[in-house]
């Protein structure tokens, strides 16, 4: 890991194929995080999940 | 017996008892056969002066010859008769079309000579449209130098010449930097930033400054460069702190895209040797540090460099042998990160000049940035090079510079509800759109919109989109999803109110 960042909150974005993405508050700032493998924000994110330290929560 | 002709003599004079039937001997000479005798003999040395009576072997130590000379057998073994009509056709025939022959003879060929040893040429001219091929060979195959030489560095995979008693690259080869002149500042337009251990921050594009520490680190894009350079990106320690943790760290980097380094082969046996090169400037004289890692930064190589002189710009190279072993990404994830450390706890010091299995930002006793207030330092003109040589730092355009740094990160900053998109309702909640981008992201980016967003339909009802995310990336658009309530079926346009939209695949 090269740099952590301060996730606060975190949530899924769906449509009528189910989740498609995650919403999340990084550094104080809204996100829309795309469910991707290469991208930084979704890789961190499933890392403070995988760590405990993260939920991300269901989609309203 | 009768001497007929001079071929007949005897070299025994006893033996020649007549000359054409006259009677030599003893007692047998008349006195009127001495006159027919000696007219005998005279007669013999006509046959032989015109040719009559050919002589057998005769000897002659030096002959000048006022007529011509024809020659009925060899002249030293070789038949003249032949051997001349082939001299008579040596110039019509001469073969001056086989290599071999050619070769043979120490000549060279007009088309295809192959010379085994040096040319000297004065001047020399190649025409045609093809190409000059130059000596090519490994670094250790160099031959002494001397200025002027032209030769192709297989190491290197770049041209090289010796110049000013030194080997150098030619022209430069292609840096792995992107924005190594600062030129590009999409999030902050030069303004300041500072440093944080909650995200990474950009004060120019591509170029992350990252703090975890209880000093205030600011980063920013300002005009303080050196000759040939517009822009350099300036790190300020504008609050101290000393006694951080050990897992402190003060680190500016650019993360290169595997894509992008994958022809250094690191991770295998013909690793690449590379150099960094840039122009830096700092507020404190002393020795700095930094390291190279791959993307996991479970590989690190840290580096030493000395600033010798205080607030005045200095060109610094670092030649590093490429990493034989770890994993190192050549694809669209990060490869090779470049580091400079202002300030890092013992957790990411390691020992210099050697690959090293760990998270190492810099050597142990490296300046900290962070540990002296209003301790500044400055860096521009980065280049990463294959080879050992660092080269002239190259100045791509500007729109050049900005495509790449696109690449990573977009910024659209609008006016009063601007179109930024266009789309459909997916569902009576939810609406989809493609926002055109001018290059194709690294990775699928994410998004953020500050200001208001709406959607408009086409029959004019405007509707506010909350939660906007992209969802994929396809040449050149983002397709992105966002929370509308009461869309109805058709199409829509996506505007943005004053506000910014940031797209960001960085590494």
């Amino acid at each position: 890991m090269m740099n952590e960042m301060n996730i606060t909150s975190a949530k899924y974005l769906e449509d009528d194929t189910g989740n498609i993405a995650i919403i999340a508050t990084i550094d104080g700032s809204e996100w829309g995080v795309p469910m991707s493998e290469g991208n930084r924000h979704y890789a961190e994110i499933m890392r403070q999940v995988e760590a405990g330290t993260l939920t991300i929560q269901e989609a309203e | 017996m009768t001497k007929a002709n001079i071929t007949e003599y005897d070299k025994t004079a006893a033996n020649n008892t007549d000359v054409q039937d006259v009677p030599l001997g003893e007692n047998l000479m008349f006195p009127a056969n001495v006159n027919n005798a000696f007219r005998e003999i005279m007669a013999d040395l006509a046959d032989m002066n015109d040719g009559t009576v050919t002589l057998t072997s005769p000897a002659v130590g030096s002959i000048g010859v006022t007529g011509n000379i024809t020659v009925g057998g060899t002249v030293d073994g070789r038949d003249v008769a032949t051997d001349g009509t082939k001299l008579d056709g040596v110039e019509a025939s001469a073969d001056v079309t086989d290599t071999a022959n050619v070769t043979a003879a120490g000549a060279a060929m007009l088309t295809g000579a192959t010379f085994t040893g040096s040319i000297t040429a004065p001047d020399a001219t190649f025409n045609g449209t093809t190409a000059v091929k130059l000596p090519a060979g490994t670094g250790a195959q160099r031959p002494t130098g001397v200025n002027g030489m032209l030769r192709y560095n297989s190491d290197d995979a770049q041209f090289e010449g010796y110049a000013g008693g030194a080997w150098g690259a030619i022209a430069g080869g292609e840096t792995l930097i992107i924005n190594g002149a600062m030129v590009i500042d999409q999030r902050n337009s030069g303004s300041a930033v500072t440093g944080s251990a909650s995200a990474a921050k950009y004060a120019a594009d591509r170029f992350s400054l990252y703090a975890n520490t209880t000093a205030t680190i600011t980063a920013q894009q300002v005009s303080d460069a050196p000759n040939g350079f517009q822009k350099s990106d300036k790190i300020t320690c504008t609050s101290a702190a000393t006694g951080d943790g050990t897992g402190s760290r003060v680190q500016f980097s650019q993360a290169i895209e595997g894509h992008n380094m994958s022809h250094l082969q690191f991770g295998s046996a013909t690793a690449k040797t590379i150099t960094l090169s840039f122009y830096v400037k700092a507020s404190n004289a002393g020795t700095y540090g930094g390291s190279f890692t791959n993307g996991s930064v479970n590989r690190a190589y840290p580096y030493s460099y000395t600033i010798s002189s205080a607030n005045t710009w200095e060109y610094k190279t670092v030649t590093i042998a490429g990493d034989t072993s770890g994993t190192w990404a050549t694809d669209n994830t990060a490869g090779i990160i470049v580091f400079w450390g202002l300030g890092v706890g013992s957790d990411f010091e390691g020992t210099a000049n050697q690959w090293n299995g760990a998270f190492d930002i810099a050597p142990s006793s490296s300046f900290s940035l962070k540990d002296n207030l209003n301790a500044t330092w400055q860096v521009t003109g980065v280049r990463v090079e294959v080879g050992s040589v660092a080269t002239e730092f190259q100045h791509r355009s500007f729109g050049e510079e900005l495509a790449l740094c696109q690449r990573y990160y977009q910024s659209i900053n609008t006016g009063t509800n601007q179109a930024i998109a266009f789309g459909t309702r997916q569902t009576t909640n939810t609406v989809r759109f493609s926002i055109p981008t001018p290059v194709t992201f690294r990775a699928n980016p994410s998004i953020t919109i500050s200001g208001a967003v709406e959607c408009q339909e086409s029959d004019g009802t405007t509707t506010s989109i909350t939660s906007i995310s992209a969802i994929q990336s396809s040449g050149n658009y983002v397709v992105a999803t966002g929370t509308a309530s009461g869309v109805q079926a058709g199409s829509i346009t996506v505007s943005a109110n004053s506000g910014t939209t940031e797209i960001d695949a960085e590494l």
